[in-house]
C-alpha cells in the first residue's frame, strides 16, 4: 500500500480534449489533470495550469498525417550528469477520430506502462467520449442543452474515465508489464544514428508572448520585453546530422515506390519529439524538477491510417563529449514480409550490441556491420538541415561524395 | 490472500464468441417454425386464452403473425425460457421490439421468425448476463474499490461487451436494432433481480422502459454510446438501489459466502444461483468436449478422473436445482431430480447428437442423421422414457437420488463414449 501511495502521490496525469466548435469555427479544449499533492497541492493549481494547458493548440501536437502517432515512451535525461538514471519517464498517447482529438500525458516513476495495450484503453476512452460529444451534440441541435453543458458534461465524463484509467495504471496495475507484442512481428527495415547537441539554460516568457530565449539572447533582469515574467525551461537537443542503416536489397524487398526517403524517415523521430509548448507548459509542475532534464523517445509506435500497420521506433542514446549525445535506433514495421529482413525479436540483442560497441560515431557503420545486420549499408552523415536534398537513401552516397550536403 | 478473492482484472463479462451466437441463431431459427407450427396445432385453448387476454395489445398484428407471436409466448413459457413472464410484458416487448428494428410491421413471415428468434436468444443471453454482472458487482464492492471506479469497471468490462453481445443476436439475422432496445432488456432484468429483492414493489416491461429511455436518451445507433448510453440508463438509475439492495450478500466475507454455499442455505443463494447452475452445465460440456476431442481425434482413452469430475458436477447440479425451486435438497419426490437431469441430458444431446445415437430405434437412423435437432424435439418424449428405462435399470433399489442418478449418467455416458456408432459420426463444423 505504502508503494502503491508512493507511486500515485509522484505521478501526473494529464488529459487534454480537443473538439471542433461548428458555430464559432474553433476547438473547444478540456483538460483534466491528476496528481499528487505536491505536484497539485490544490484546486487554485490545477485550475491554473489547466489554463496554460488550454492555450496549445491540441489539435496540432503530432499532427496527423497518413502514418499517426500513436504512444510514445520517454526517458529523462540529466543534461549534468548524463550517465545519471532517472526513476521518472514520461508516456504520451494519442488517439484522432474525425476532428475530435484525445491526448494523454502521463508522468511517474515507472519504466513498464505497456504502450500496446494502454493505447487500446485509450481507443476505448475516445470512443466513450465521442459517444457523450454525439449526443450533447444532438441535444444542442434540438436546443436541450448549451454549448457550456455539452463542455461540463465532457468534462465530468473525462474525469470519471481517466479516474478508471489511472486506476487501472495505479492500483491495479493491468496497464504495466507484459510484453508489448503487436499481433504481427515487424521486420527491421532501417537504422539511424543521429548527433545531437545539447542547448541549456533557456529561458521562457510565461506573459503575453510566450516567447523562448536562448542563453545568449535573454533579456536582462526577470522579465521578458513584454513585461511578463521569465521562467526557467526544460534544456533541449539539437539534432544535428544523420546516418541511416538500411538491407542492401531494400528497394527490391518492399518496392520502389514503398521505399522511404531519408527525409521521411527522419520524421518518424522530429514527429516523436515532444513539442517545445507541451514541454515548458508541464515544466511549470515545478516538482516534476525537469529544469535540467532532457526527454528522449525510447519507444514510439505509428500506425498507418489506411491499413492499421504499426511502426515501431526503438531508440537508444549514449554520450559523446561534454554537451553532445549520439541517439540511435531501429524502425521497424509490420507492413513487409519477407525473409531477407530480419525479425524484430532481435531488436533486444542488436541494441545491447550497439551500445556494448558504439564509441563514437565514425564506429557507426563497424558496429552495425558487428550484428546481425551485417549486409547492411551504412549512409554517410548528412546535416539533417539539408535532408530534403536527397531523393532516397541511395543518393546520400552519391551527393554526400560530391560534397552537396556541406554548407 | 483467500484463493476464493479474484483478481479485478478477471471481474468482466466475458461475451461469447461470434462462430456460436451464428450457431444458436441458425439453431433457434431452423427449429422454430416447426415449434410455431406444432404449439399453433397441440394448444389451441392456450392460444385463445392468450388471445383473449392479449385482444387489444397486439392487436396491431395480422392474424397469422398474431398466432406466430402467441405462439412464441407459449414456447417462453412451457420451455421455462422465462419464468414469470407476463403476457401484457410480452405484448409491449413485442411491440417495441419491432419499433426498435429497421423492418418495422412490413417485415415478412420469414424475418418475422427471424426476429423472433433473436428475441428469444437475447432474452436468454440477457437474463444470463444480468446475473453475471450484478455477482461481479458485488465482488467489485467486496474489493473496496471506490464508487466511480466500480461505475466505469462495470460499464466498460461488463456492460458494454454484454450489450455487443446482444447485438450481435440481431446482426446475425441481419437485423439492425435500436441500442435503446437492448439496454431496455437490461434494464428489464435489472428491476426483476430488484423485485425479487423487494427494493422496488414490481418491475416494467422492457417494452416500458424502452419508451421511457427514448424520451430519455436521443440516440439509437452506434457502438460509441455505449458506454454514454449505458450510464445514463443502467447506472445512474440502477445502481445505488442495486447496491442497496445486496448489502447482505457484499459484506458476507467471500470466504462465508463460500461456506454458505456449501450448506446451500436457500435465502442467500437464490441471486447467485441460476448463473452458478448454468457455469456447472458449461463445465460438464466441456469436459465432455474434451473427451469427445480425446476420443474422436486422439483416439485416447477416458480416465477414471474424467467419471469423477461428471459425477461431482451432475450430483452438486441436482441439488442446487431443488434448493433454487424449492428451497431444500432433499426432495420426497424423485422425479424432480430425473426432470433436471433430463434438461442437462438434452443440452448434451443439442450439443452433441451423436451422444443419443445408441438410445435411438435403427429403424428412424436416417432421419436422426438429417435433421438431429427436429428429430430431438420430435421424439424428445421416447428418448426420455428410454432414458428413464435405463436409468432404473442403473439406480436399481436406490432410487433417484442426485448421488444414484450422477453415477448412472456418468456411466451411460462413458458407456456412450465408448460406443463405436458415437464415434464415428460428427456433426457441425
Amino acid at each position: 500500500m505504502e508503494n502503491e501511495n508512493q507511486l500515485k502521490d509522484n505521478t501526473l496525469s494529464l488529459f487534454l480534449i480537443s473538439y471542433p466548435q461548428k458555430e464559432l469555427d474553433t476547438n473547444t479544449h478540456i483538460i483534466d489533470i491528476m496528481g499528487g499533492e505536491k505536484l497539485v497541492p490544490d484546486d487554485t493549481v490545477k485550475a491554473k495550469r489547466e489554463m496554460d494547458l488550454e492555450k496549445l493548440n491540441i489539435k496540432n501536437i503530432f499532427s496527423e498525417t497518413q502514418i499517426l502517432f500513436k504512444a510514445s515512451r520517454y526517458s529523462f535525461v540529466n543534461v549534468d550528469k548524463i550517465e545519471e538514471e532517472i526513476n521518472n519517464k514520461i508516456y504520451i498517447l494519442r488517439n484522432s477520430v474525425r476532428d475530435f482529438t484525445l491526448l494523454n500525458i502521463i508522468i511517474g516513476p515507472f519504466v513498464d506502462l505497456n504502450l500496446e495495450e494502454t493505447n487500446e484503453e485509450i481507443l476505448s476512452l475516445t470512443q466513450s467520449l465521442i459517444g457523450v460529444f454525439r449526443r450533447t451534440e444532438f441535444q444542442k441541435e434540438t436546443e436541450i442543452i448549451a454549448d457550456i453543458n455539452q463542455k461540463i458534461e465532457l468534462k465530468r465524463n473525462l474525469e470519471k474515465l481517466s479516474k478508471f484509467y489511472n486506476w487501472q495504471i495505479l492500483e491495479e496495475g493491468s496497464l504495466r508489464g507484459k510484453r508489448e507484442d503487436s499481433e504481427i512481428t515487424p521486420v527491421i527495415t532501417s537504422a539511424f544514428l543521429v548527433r545531437a547537441q545539447i542547448i541549456k539554460d533557456r529561458m521562457k516568457c510565461i506573459g503575453e508572448c510566450q516567447k523562448i530565449y536562448s542563453k545568449d539572447s535573454t533579456p536582462e533582469g526577470v522579465r521578458c520585453e513584454c513585461g511578463g515574467d521569465l521562467v526557467l525551461i526544460s534544456p533541449d537537443l539539437n539534432l544535428e546530422e544523420i546516418s541511416f542503416g538500411y538491407p542492401e536489397d531494400l528497394v527490391e524487398i518492399v518496392g520502389e515506390n514503398n521505399v522511404e526517403s531519408p527525409s521521411r524517415l527522419f520524421k518518424y523521430l522530429q514527429n516523436s519529439e515532444i513539442p517545445k509548448d507541451l514541454i515548458s507548459s508541464i515544466s511549470q509542475f515545478s516538482a516534476l524538477k525537469l529544469q535540467n532534464l532532457i526527454t528522449i523517445p525510447t519507444k514510439v509506435k505509428y500506425q498507418v491510417k489506411a491499413t492499421s500497420d504499426i511502426i515501431d521506433l526503438t531508440i537508444g542514446y549514449k554520450k559523446q563529449e561534454s554537451d553532445e549525445l549520439m541517439v540511435f535506433g531501429f524502425i521497424s514495421d509490420t507492413r513487409y514480409n519477407d525473409t531477407r529482413l530480419i525479425s524484430a525479436e532481435s531488436l533486444n540483442k542488436i541494441m545491447n550490441a550497439i551500445y556494448a560497441n558504439l564509441t563514437n560515431q565514425t564506429a557507426w557503420e563497424e558496429t552495425i556491420k558487428k550484428t546481425d545486420l551485417e549486409n547492411w549499408k551504412v549512409t554517410p552523415f548528412v546535416k539533417i538541415k539539408y535532408i530534403e536534398k536527397y531523393p532516397s537513401l541511395k543518393d546520400t552516397h552519391a551527393i554526400e561524395n560530391r560534397g552537396a550536403g556541406n554548407e | 490472500m483467500s484463493e476464493e478473492v479474484r483478481d479485478s482484472t478477471e471481474i468482466k463479462y466475458i461475451p461469447k464468441d461470434v462462430v456460436d451466437i451464428i450457431g444458436e441463431f441458425r439453431n433457434m431459427y431452423s427449429k422454430l417454425d416447426s415449434k410455431i407450427k406444432q404449439f399453433v396445432r397441440t394448444q389451441p385453448t392456450f392460444l385463445n386464452e392468450i388471445r383473449q387476454k392479449l385482444k387489444t395489445e397486439i392487436g396491431f398484428l395480422s392474424p397469422h403473425k398474431k398466432d406466430m407471436a402467441l405462439s412464441i409466448y407459449g414456447i417462453i413459457i412451457t420451455e421455462d425460457i422465462l419464468k414469470n413472464y407476463e403476457p401484457h410484458f410480452f405484448a409491449d416487448d413485442i411491440s417495441s421490439l419491432l419499433n426498435a428494428t429497421d423492418k418495422k410491421m412490413s417485415c415478412t413471415d420469414d424475418e418475422f421468425v427471424g426476429l423472433l428468434a433473436s428475441f428469444i436468444n437475447i432474452l436468454k443471453s440477457a437474463k444470463k448476463s444480468t446475473e453475471i454482472i450484478v455477482q461481479n458487482f458485488v465482488d467489485l464492492r467486496r474489493m473496496g474499490i471506490q464508487r466511480d471506479v466500480i461505475e466505469t469497471t462495470l460499464i466498460q468490462r461488463n456492460f458494454s461487451p454484454a450489450i455487443s453481445e446482444a447485438n450481435l443476436h440481431f446482426e446475425v439475422g441481419e437485423f439492425e436494432i435500436d441500442m435503446r432496445f437492448l439496454s431496455a432488456i437490461f434494464a428489464y432484468f435489472i428491476e426483476f433481480s430488484l423485485e425479487q429483492s423487494e427494493s422496488i414493489e414490481s418491475a416494467e416491461s422492457a417494452g416500458k422502459l424502452y419508451a421511457k429511455i427514448i424520451s430519455k436518451y436521443p440516440i439509437s445507433k452506434g457502438e460509441d454510446i455505449l458506454y454514454d448510453m449505458i450510464n445514463i440508463v443502467l447506472i445512474e438509475p440502477y445502481l445505488t438501489q442495486l447496491d442497496q439492495s445486496l448489502i447482505g450478500v457484499v459484506e458476507a466475507s467471500p470466504a462465508i459466502h463460500k461456506e454458505e454455499i456449501k450448506r446451500l442455505e436457500p435465502e442467500e443463494e437464490i441471486s447467485t444461483q441460476p448463473a452458478f447452475i448454468q457455469g456447472r452445465i458449461e463445465k460438464v460440456l466441456r469436459i465432455f468436449q474434451d473427451s469427445l476431442l480425446k476420443r474422436l481425434k486422439l483416439g485416447k482413452e477416458i480416465d477414471e478422473s474424467w467419471k469423477m469430475q461428471i459425477e461431482s458436477n451432475i450430483e452438486m447440479i441436482l441439488d442446487w436445482k431443488a434448493v433454487n425451486e424449492f428451497g431444500k435438497k432433499d426432495l420426497d419426490e424423485q422425479q424432480h431430480y430425473l426432470r433436471y437431469l433430463f434438461d442437462i441430458w438434452f443440452e448434451v444431446f443439442e450439443e452433441y447428437p451423436q451422444m443419443s445415437l445408441p438410445i435411438i430405434e435403427i429403424e428412424q437412423f436416417t432421419k436422426f442423421i438429417d435433421d438431429p435437432d427436429i428429430f430431438m424435439e420430435e421424439t424428445k418424449k421416447a428418448i426420455k422414457h428410454k432414458l428413464t428405462s435405463i436409468l432404473q435399470e442403473k439406480t436399481k433399489d436406490d432410487g433417484f437420488t442426485p448421488r444414484s442418478l450422477a453415477v448412472a449418467f456418468t456411466s451411460v455416458s462413458f458407456e456412450l463414449l465408448t460406443n463405436p456408432e458415437v464415434l464415428s459420426i460428427t456433426f457441425g463444423e
